[in-house]
């Protein structure tokens, strides 16, 4: 194995939010009470830091070029840049929405960042990954991260209910993703994307290695909380403390659906026997469908903000999974679609969440959707940044969402013979209900008379969030040209 | 290329016309809440006049000097393109629509009546809706019908025009329904706008036509395919297709034109418009928005001349109308309701010259009719403003001695109505009865004798009924006690009245009759004007001793119903009448039929309005409430209710159950992917013959798999062509997982294809037939 120095340079977002993450444990000891803020503030600096190297890394980079690094173990392209980007805005976005929370429900824990930013390390490695090795290393980075943020708040038994619940699962997860490399590495011969589909193709064993794959679709499944693997999503969802569920929603569901883009999408799709038609795209096919229906049909009957959203994003899951499935079956468009999708998704699910730990506060953490009528009246800039997220989460126009799922059911009605137009039809009829659920709350926020006075927990940083998210979500909806444009 | 000429600000002068009404809508209509009243009405009036400024500018200077130095057909025009607006579809084929604007000798006619009597109409509006709470948004709206209205004549194609036909209709319906909180203002308007959307399906679809057939919807594309088209009918079979084409577009675009013109027999919105505000019925209903039709049709004159079905059906429909809605008006005691029908029936009168191909006359009338009808009406809404409001016609009377400039001016209109020489209705009347008396299209016979003699009636009837009401409303004694104490307007509104009793006066002689023996360039100036822009303008004309005798009968016809008008309602109402119209007497049934408007409303009331409202209340009783609230949104919820019931008891919480759903899912994928299916192969027909492809089955049954085909029946794999006929290694057979085949190869009797999966186990066959069931095929099969 050689060192070659340049590709250090090439995973820069990765060194400098691993470096950050180690400094915020040194710097937790120094500031102690008042001065959380600045931990947070190194937090949101080295999220900032690493989003400026993915932009000059990806503007340095030829559109279509990928080049592999350390002895292919990962991969520098484009797309890579455009998730790591990405998951450094959620990083940051997370950390800012964090102070405020921890303020009003007492779980003022300084190593929160570091494990945050470690967390998102695991995450860019994922992006980035060319190896089943550098998978797997991500994938635990990220969730061990995950599994300790969600029990942080050690007072709340909701929260170590969670955190148990989903550390088991989690546990038993890894032991498919696990077995599943296993497999696919004794059939293909070799652990390196690149030459998988060569070897897969002239493999003795298909047997072997289709089972592999099935695995690894299990497991990844399970990180994205898709139907039948999704039980542990919503428990841990409402356990977590806010900020964190949204970091779980929006990162590690993006994450987990890079790093499928690279293994499924990018290495082992195409409409190439076995591999394509029969391989993993038409479980897949039928785990979307599933997905998308249940999630929805789970989150009409929430009365609870925070389960509701999490159904609704484990429905979001099943489309990101539609994406998926058209990019295994040759449509050309797939990847560009599943990155702006991603991209609108993360962001109005951290507005999303942060409206939710905005309108709380120590006494009152406000969750039922009664507990939100009037909003509108008193809190209209509130309600407004909620209103944009819920319209983006229910694909309505002009927002992000509208376009987002635009997008992947058009690549999905790219894939030849109409082979995918019933999954469409599926989604489409589920994003009519899901409307249901996304307007009951702006009914209650807008047209109900609010029963008692709303005690938000105000904080700079927060309200930043609710601004900046709202803003992109627009922007998104209204020139989708430029953000479609990231993921080639 | 863009010519930069004649820009102003970087735009085209020709679209400021049209862009500065527009302007003063947007300040009155966004800001008018905070503006001052006298501000809102100096933005009002200066934008509608300022855009009469620029016409005048551009039609007295670079129209006219193109005017001048032009020879032959067409050319005499201002075009200019803002941006493409559409442009879709294959290059062959581009659907392409530019938001372009084109000022050409007719529009020049419109635009200058449009703004010149839209600021006259403005500036007495000042006076009239003094009192108005909402007055920023009155002139807005009226601001924005004259903008609209000047994009629909100046459109230099058909969708920029519909722009303002379709704008111009929602400012009417807004400006009828102005005082909404009046519910039967409020469906009047409705009404307006129901009935011209009638109208405007009709329109949308001979457009989507004429573009079908001529690819372009510009002006002069459609004139140059139409001239085309009528020269090379009997050589060209497209064109022949053209012809029959011509009528059908012509007709839809003439209903669309009936929508909006108020026409037989969708004329009903326009006597019920009466209730928005009298300046509104002077300008929108009376002087322009109604004349849309009018203008449309003489504008696609060279599409028109087509097709003489065409002419024969807009001949018709205007002499009908001419003459119903002069009968109509016989009886009516609301003094807007009289100058309603006569619009009304005056508008039959210019479809009638269209429609007799009598161009020059149809504009010439419009133009006239646009003096002294908005003349009219605002001498009615002078009397009205002096009666305190009041319309009814029986309690006026005497009011020469209280309102003495506006009866002045209501004489003159009268006497142009009524035909009488030197006004500007003696005129364009004439014109049109000459033409039709002359009319001599292919086919017509004497049918331009019968239109002379109805029509003849009709003016008859208006000289009558508008000589009526003059004398009901200025002569003779006060019949109430606000007649008594009424009062002159203000000066804004007695001006308007002067200046367009003065335009009345002298329009006439814009266009002299023809008559060669006093032959002169300046005679008839009109038709010279817009020999450019329609077809066949400057046509002979009848011989001098015939246009003598038409003048001379059409002002006997004038003189005739003034007389009979005197002689009955002179000194008030008439006794001789009441008498005739009693109940039990011979003029009791017409005269009932004039007063309910011959029953029209109630028999569309019968015939459309009761088995919609029928359908209606059965679409929502039975497929909304039903159906839909009952079967499908219940349903649902019931099934998703049961679901979710379902979704509890496996989400209970505890982690074994998500273990044991995780590994149940996880079974599941893998029996689903290794379970397969049948191997089969499907067909398809391509072009060099039938594809065969090997469909093994989901999941691993592909792998590795090998394929044997019998192509030829004979029960046996058929090995590769050239391969040796006894050869058995593998190689040669045809192996192909998909291969394509001529027809004829294949056997009657069925296709088999063995698969053979990896490691040695045992062949699967499948034999189908090979049938296509599209009825072509079958057929040519079967005659075999």
């Amino acid at each position: 194995m050689t060192f070659v120095t340049t590709d250090m340079a090439y995973i820069a977002p990765l060194l400098i939010l691993t470096v950050t993450g180690m400094l915020l444990v040194i710097a937790e000891s120094f500031f102690r009470g008042r001065d959380r803020a600045g931990l947070m503030g190194l937090a949101v600096a080295g999220s900032v830091a690493s989003f400026v190297a993915s932009v000059v890394l990806y503007r340095q980079l030829e559109p279509g070029s990928s080049k592999l690094i350390f002895d292919g173990m990962l991969v520098a392209d484009r797309f890579g840049f455009a998730l790591t980007g990405l998951f450094s805005v959620i990083t940051a976005l997370v950390a800012m929405s964090t102070p405020a929370h921890q303020r009003e429900h007492g779980w003022e824990n300084g190593e929160y960042y570091a494990i945050l930013l470690l967390s998102a390390a695991g995450m860019t490695m994922l992006a980035q990954a060319a190896h089943l090795v550098a998978i797997f290393i991500g994938v635990e980075t990220m969730s061990i991260g995950v599994y300790v943020m969600t029990a942080l708040r050690r007072r709340s038994r909701r929260g170590n209910e969670a955190a148990l619940k989903y550390f088991l699962m989690g546990a038993f997860a890894t032991g498919f993703l696990l077995y599943g490399m296993a497999l696919v590495y004794g059939a293909a011969g070799t652990a390196e994307l690149a030459q998988m589909k060569t070897k897969l193709l002239a493999t003795a064993n298909p047997e072997i290695a289709i089972a592999g794959i099935l695995l690894m679709v299990i497991a990844f499944g399970f990180k994205l909380a898709a139907v039948p693997f999704h039980m542990w999503a919503p428990d841990a969802y409402e356990g977590a403390p806010t900020p964190v569920t949204a970091f779980m929603a929006a990162g590690v569901k993006a994450a987990a659906v890079a790093a499928m883009i690279r293994l499924f999408g990018q290495y082992l799709g195409g409409d190439v026997l076995p591999f394509g038609a029969v391989g993993w795209a038409s479980p897949m096919v039928i785990i979307a469908g599933l997905t998308i229906t249940v999630g929805n049909i789970a989150a009409v009957r929430q009365n609870n903000v925070k389960r509701m959203l999490a159904y609704s994003s484990i429905s979001h899951g099943g489309v990101m999974l539609v994406g998926l499935a058209a990019m295994g079956l040759g449509s050309s468009t797939g990847q560009s679609s599943l990155v702006y999708y991603l991209i609108a998704y993360s962001i109005t699910t951290i507005a999303s969440f942060a409206v939710v730990s905005w309108v709380g506060s120590r006494d009152r953490e406000r969750l039922l959707v009664d507990d939100w009528a009037g909003l509108g009246q008193k809190h209209p800039a509130a309600a407004l940044a909620m209103t944009v997220a819920l319209l983006s989460l229910g694909g309505l126009p002009p927002t992000a969402g509208f376009f987002g799922k635009f997008y992947v059911f058009k690549s999905a009605m790219d894939v030849a013979d109409n082979q995918l137009i019933w999954l469409v039809a599926i989604g489409v009829v589920n994003s009519a209900i899901s409307i249901y659920y996304y307007l009951r709350l702006v009914t209650a926020m807008y047209f109900r008379e609010p029963t008692e006075p709303f005690t938000p927990s105000r904080s700079a940083p927060l309200e930043v969030v609710m601004v900046l998210c709202p803003i992109i979500i627009l922007a998104m909806g209204l020139l989708p040209g430029f953000w479609l444009g990231l993921g080639n | 290329m863009t010519d930069t000429s004649l820009q102003f600000a970087g735009i085209p002068l020709v679209a400021w016309v049209a862009a500065l009404p527009l302007l003063g809508a947007f300040i009155n209509l966004l800001f008018g809440r905070a503006m001052s009243r006298s501000m809102v009405h100096v933005v009002a009036v200066a934008s509608v006049a300022a855009a009469f400024g620029v016409a005048a500018y551009l039609v007295f200077g670079p129209l006219l000097t193109q005017f001048r130095a032009h020879e032959g057909e067409g050319g005499v025009e201002i075009s200019r393109t803002l941006w493409t607006w559409i442009e879709v579809g294959p290059a062959d084929s581009v659907f392409k629509v530019d938001l372009a604007f084109r000022l050409d000798t007719l529009s020049g006619v419109m635009v200058l009546i449009i703004t010149g009597v839209g600021t006259l109409i403005h500036l007495y509006s000042t006076g009239y809706m003094s009192e108005e709470p909402r007055y920023a948004a009155y002139f807005g709206y009226l601001n924005l019908f004259t903008g609209a209205m000047l994009i629909l004549v100046l459109g230099a194609n058909l969708p920029v025009m519909f722009i303002g036909w379709e704008g111009v209709g929602l400012c009417s319906f807004l400006l009828i329904g102005f005082w909404f909180e009046n519910e039967s203002y409020a469906t009047a308007g409705r009404k307006a706008f129901v009935v011209n959307r009638i109208g405007d399906f009709a329109f949308l679809l001979g457009m989507f036509l004429l573009w079908w057939v001529t690819k372009s919807l510009d002006f002069n594309d459609i004139r140059e395919v139409a001239q085309q088209g009528s020269s090379q009918l009997t050589s060209d079979p497209h064109f022949m297709g053209f012809d029959r084409w011509a009528t059908i577009i012509c007709v839809l675009l003439f209903i669309g034109a009936c929508g909006k013109s108020a026409q037989v027999p969708l004329y009903v919105w326009l006597p019920d418009a009466m209730a928005g505000p009298t300046p509104v019925s002077a300008l929108i209903h009376a002087a322009t928005m109604v004349t849309a039709g009018v203008y449309m049709v003489c504008r696609l004159s060279f599409l028109f001349s087509l097709s003489t079905t065409a002419m024969l059906i807009v001949a018709t429909v205007g002499t009908i109308t001419a003459l119903a809605a002069a009968f109509m008006a016989f009886a009516q005691t609301d003094l807007k309701k009289v100058l309603a029908y006569s619009t009304v029936s005056q508008l039959g009168f210019m479809f009638v010259a269209a429609g007799t191909g009598n161009w020059v006359a149809a504009i010439f009338h419009l133009g006239t009719h646009a003096f002294f009808k908005a003349g009219l009406f605002l001498g009615a809404g002078s009397v009205m403003h002096g009666m305190n409001g009041s319309g009814d016609i029986t309690r006026m009377g005497g009011l020469r001695k209280h309102m003495k400039t506006t009866r002045a001016t209501f004489l003159i209109y009268c006497l142009a109505i009524a035909g009488i020489f030197p006004f500007a209705g003696f005129f364009s009347k004439d014109e049109i009865l000459g033409g039709a008396w002359a009319a001599h299209l292919e086919g017509w016979g004497a049918y331009g004798k019968v239109l002379f003699v109805a029509l003849s009636l009709a003016a008859l009837g208006t000289a009558f009924y508008m000589w009526r009401l003059y004398f009901l409303v200025f002569s003779g004694e006060e019949r109430s006690e606000d007649a008594k104490h009424a009062h002159e307007s203000p000066w804004t509104m007695t001006v308007p009245l002067v200046v367009l009793a003065a335009l009345t006066a002298v329009a006439g002689f814009l266009a002299f009759p023809h008559l060669h023996s006093l032959d002169s360039k300046y005679l008839h100036l009109l038709s010279g004007w817009l020999e450019p822009a329609v077809d066949g303008a400057t046509e002979a004309h009848n011989a001098d001793g015939t246009t003598y005798l038409l003048l001379a009968i059409a002002l006997g016809i004038g003189a005739l119903g003034i007389g009979i008008a005197y002689s009955l309602y002179g000194r008030g109402p008439s006794a001789k009448v009441a008498g005739w119209t009693a109940e039990g007497e011979p003029l009791h049934e017409a005269y009932e039929a004039s007063k309910n408007k011959l029953w029209v409303d109630e028999i569309y009331e019968v015939i459309f309005l009761k088995p919609f409202r029928f359908l209606a209340r059965f679409l929502f009783e039975f497929v909304d409430r039903f159906v839909i609230d009952t079967i499908l949104v219940g349903g649902w919820a019931f099934l998703v209710g049961l679901f979710s019931r379902l979704m509890r008891w496996v989400q209970n919480g505890q982690v074994q159950r998500y273990i044991v759903g995780m590994v149940v899912g996880a079974a599941a994928i893998f029996f689903f992917v290794s379970r397969g299916h049948s191997p089969t192969f499907s067909y398809k027909e391509v072009p060099a013959g039938v594809e065969l492809r090997a469909e093994p089955g989901e999941g691993l049954a592909g792998v590795g798999a090998t394929y044997q085909w019998d192509l030829d029946g004979d029960g046996q794999p058929d090995r590769k062509p050239g391969a040796k006929p006894d050869a058995t290694d593998a190689a040669a057979f045809v192996s192909d997982p998909v291969l394509t085949v001529k027809a004829g190869d294949l056997a009657a009797s069925g296709v088999t294809l063995w698969i053979k999966p990896p490691g040695g186990k045992k062949a699967v066959s499948v034999t189908r037939a090979i049938q296509f069931d599209s009825p072509e095929r079958a057929a040519a099969e079967g005659g075999k």
